[in-house]
Formats: structure tokens, C-alpha cells, sequence
């Protein structure tokens, strides 16, 4: 069989080198597709979806139920709402050390939010729900920041996230 | 009759236990989806002129829309999705005003949307052209105070407070008491029709030195002054 690259290279070594980075290509695509239908690999976003719109008409993220709610093994469910400017409520206190998840909302544009010093960031695309599933275990206080432009506002988008050390919460 | 009374107070009790478990009422039951906006797209502005004749707005708010009475707010100009908002607020009582309660409470979304398109056709009233931005007052607009968790006046009204998007109202050339009375009303909770608290938040980590101050710097020309010089003299010291 002819090679088919011999029209555009007449160096045998040189369509050698071609094959084998193409086979490479190939065969590393191809493992990671099996590893991620193996695995069941999702996006790493939380893909459910909500109306931005009427965010603050619906039952998970009406104004009264934003905030932190603890669950039945202890761990933490934080609510909150992204909107320009700010991340509502604007104060989220929590323990430290203690499975925390963060359930965020977009209620108008697209926003991301980061809390510098730890491994929690996520960006928050209107109409679908955020999760950050995290646990802090340095108490302090730090900030969410919003890192994705969402407006002439945006460097004014930030709140507050106060970890307590875990002996002192609830006391 | 002891028993009688027993069963009284046990009803009562587990009327006044019941209530938090009742969800709170939204701040505005208004949210900017695609019907409203719809709404406001398709409103007619030559209905809303009709409208405010019958239902005489001008009595408060002046004839064209901008008020006389320095207790009364400016509505001319103001962005029709603000001022459609503020009218469905009063009529669901989510904004407290007896007074414009009864003007709207038998109108329709159609009616309320005309009359927002109508006035916010206006020309708006202007901010004082000599008004002076003070160092505080700088920094609470164009910067905010993040250890107060306190955001730029500008981020949401505009850099030149002639307001933002849906629900963020312009704010220059409004009256000087009306602003100072609206922000006062926040921050003590009297008034909570703004989604999500934004406005509670901000004007709760006010003073009440700077929400005059505020208030002062938006604020629009006196009535009482002469319209005459009005082209002299335009120097605004925002600019830098």
C-alpha cells in the first residue's frame, strides 16, 4: 500500500516521526474517553438548571432561604445568589475543617466566584445552579471574589467568608 | 368558661408558633423574565400620557414628571422597568404608600407599563451644574468602603448616577429629601422592596452624616432657582 503522505514528504524517517505522533494523538484520546465513559466523568460544573429571572420567586433561592444550613451528618449547605454587584448574603459564616457545600445562583449575567487561599472557585452561568463541594481547615477571613467580568461593577463584587475555628462555632 | 379561655390561648399560641414556618413573601413578587419585559417592550407611551391626565400624577410629581415638592420623587426619565417595578410594589404592598396604593391598586400590568414607558420618555431633571464632590463623597461613589462591606455608589447607579439596568434607578437630579428619605428608609428597614436586600445592605452600613452627603451630591437643581443662567456656568466639579 502507498503511504499517503509520501506527496507531501519524500523522507522516509520523517513520515515515520508523522505516523507515530499521529498514532500517539490517537491512542491518547481515545484512553481518555474510555477512562471518562469508565469512570462516568461528569463536566466539572453541577449541570441542573434554573431560571435566572425569576431567581428570587423560586423555593431554593427566595430571600429567606439563602444562607447556611446545616444537614443531617453535620456537614454544611451554603445558598447564595450572584448578582451585580455582590454575592447575597453578603456575610457567610462557617466552621472550619467541616464538609462544606456551596450552592450558588446567577441572578442576572454570568459571574464566577473565588475565595483566594483556598481551592474553592467556580463560575456561575445563568440558568444553572453552581455547586462547590469544599472544607476550609485554616479559620480566618477571607473573600469571595468575582472572577469573571460582569459588568462595569465587577471589581466592586466581593463579600465575605469568615471560617471560625471548628471548637468555637455555635458557642 | 376556663376552658373555653385555654382553648382561645392554645389557638393563639399555635397561630403565633405557626408563623415562621410560613414562607416570607418575596421583596417583589416583579422578576424581569421575558413576559415583562415583553410587556414593557409593547406598552404604548401616548395610553401612559392619557393615563396619568386621568389618574393626575402631576399633582405630586409635576407636570412633566418632575416634582415641585422636594418630599416627592422625580420620575421623569427614569427607566421604565424601575418605575413599572416600583408601580407593581405599591399595588402589592410590597412598597408602602397609601397614597399610590390607591392610585394603582385597580390598574393592569398593561396600564402600569404604559404609564412607565410614558414618564420614562421624560426629559429627566438635572443635578445641580455647581454641586461639589467632596473627598468622602468620591470615595463612597466611585469607591465604596470594602471594610464595611459597602459598594460603590457608581457600580450599580452609574458612574454618572443616571442609573443601570431593570431595577437600579437613576439617582442625579433626584430630589434632595426624597433621596435622603428613600436611603433613610432602608437602612431602618421601612422600606424592603429591594430584591435581595442590596439596598438594606448598603444603606445599613451607611451613616446617616454620609447618606446626607449622598444625597446632597445627586441631588437636583432647587425649583426656586432661576432657569434664566441656566446655559452659563455649566461646571460640573465631578469631572476631573
Amino acid at each position: 500500500m502507498r503511504d499517503p503522505f509520501r506527496s507531501i514528504c519524500d523522507d522516509d524517517l520523517e513520515r515515520r516521526w508523522i505516523w507515530i505522533s499521529l498514532i500517539l494523538a490517537f491512542a491518547m484520546g481515545g484512553l481518555l474517553g474510555l477512562y471518562a465513559v469508565a469512570s462516568n466523568i461528569h463536566p466539572p460544573s453541577n449541570v441542573e438548571t434554573i431560571d435566572s429571572s425569576r431567581l428570587h420567586l423560586t423555593e431554593e433561592f427566595a430571600e429567606d432561604k439563602l444562607g447556611v444550613k446545616q444537614n443531617d451528618d453535620g456537614s454544611l449547605t451554603v445558598t447564595m445568589v450572584a448578582a451585580r454587584y455582590g454575592f447575597f448574603p453578603p456575610v457567610i459564616e462557617v466552621p472550619s475543617n467541616t464538609p462544606v457545600k456551596f450552592r450558588i445562583a446567577s441572578a442576572d449575567v454570568l459571574h464566577g466566584v473565588h475565595v483566594p487561599f483556598t481551592n474553592a472557585t467556580a463560575m456561575i452561568v445563568p440558568g444553572y445552579i453552581s455547586e462547590i463541594n469544599t472544607s476550609f481547615p485554616t479559620a480566618g477571613k477571607y473573600s469571595f471574589l468575582c472572577n469573571e467580568y460582569c459588568g462595569l461593577g465587577h471589581d466592586s463584587m466581593w463579600s465575605r467568608l469568615i471560617v471560625v475555628p471548628e471548637s468555637t462555632q455555635g458557642k | 368558661m376556663f376552658g373555653k379561655m385555654l382553648r382561645l390561648i392554645t389557638v393563639f399560641a399555635a397561630m403565633v408558633l405557626f408563623v415562621p414556618v410560613v414562607n416570607a413573601e418575596p421583596s417583589s413578587a416583579v422578576a424581569f423574565d421575558l413576559p415583562t419585559i415583553r410587556l414593557l417592550k409593547s406598552a404604548d407611551p401616548a395610553s401612559g400620557e392619557a393615563l396619568a391626565e386621568e389618574e393626575n400624577c402631576a399633582k405630586c410629581h409635576g407636570d412633566d414628571g418632575v416634582s415641585d415638592d422636594e418630599d416627592d420623587i422625580n420620575i421623569a426619565g427614569m427607566s421604565a422597568s424601575y418605575l413599572f417595578k416600583q408601580l407593581r410594589d405599591y399595588q402589592d404592598k410590597n412598597r408602602d404608600d397609601r397614597d399610590m396604593y390607591k392610585k394603582v391598586r385597580y390598574l393592569e400590568d398593561k396600564q402600569l407599563a404604559d404609564l412607565a414607558v410614558w414618564f420614562a420618555s421624560l426629559e429627566p431633571a438635572q443635578p445641580a451644574p455647581d454641586r461639589i464632590m467632596t473627598a468622602e463623597v468620591r470615595k463612597l461613589v466611585r469607591h465604596g468602603d470594602p471594610e464595611r462591606l459597602l459598594k460603590a455608589c457608581a457600580s450599580c447607579h452609574g458612574s454618572d448616577g443616571r442609573g443601570g439596568q431593570f431595577d437600579h434607578p437613576a439617582l442625579a437630579g433626584q430630589n434632595r429629601i426624597y433621596l435622603f428619605d428613600s436611603m433613610m428608609a432602608f437602612k431602618e428597614e421601612d422600606r424592603t422592596n429591594d430584591i435581595y436586600s442590596r439596598m438594606r445592605y448598603v444603606s445599613a452600613a451607611l451613616t446617616e452624616a454620609e447618606i446626607e452627603a449622598l444625597a446632597d451630591y445627586y441631588a437636583a437643581d432647587l425649583p426656586e432657582e432661576d432657569d434664566d443662567d441656566e446655559d452659563e456656568d455649566v461646571d460640573d466639579s465631578e469631572e476631573e
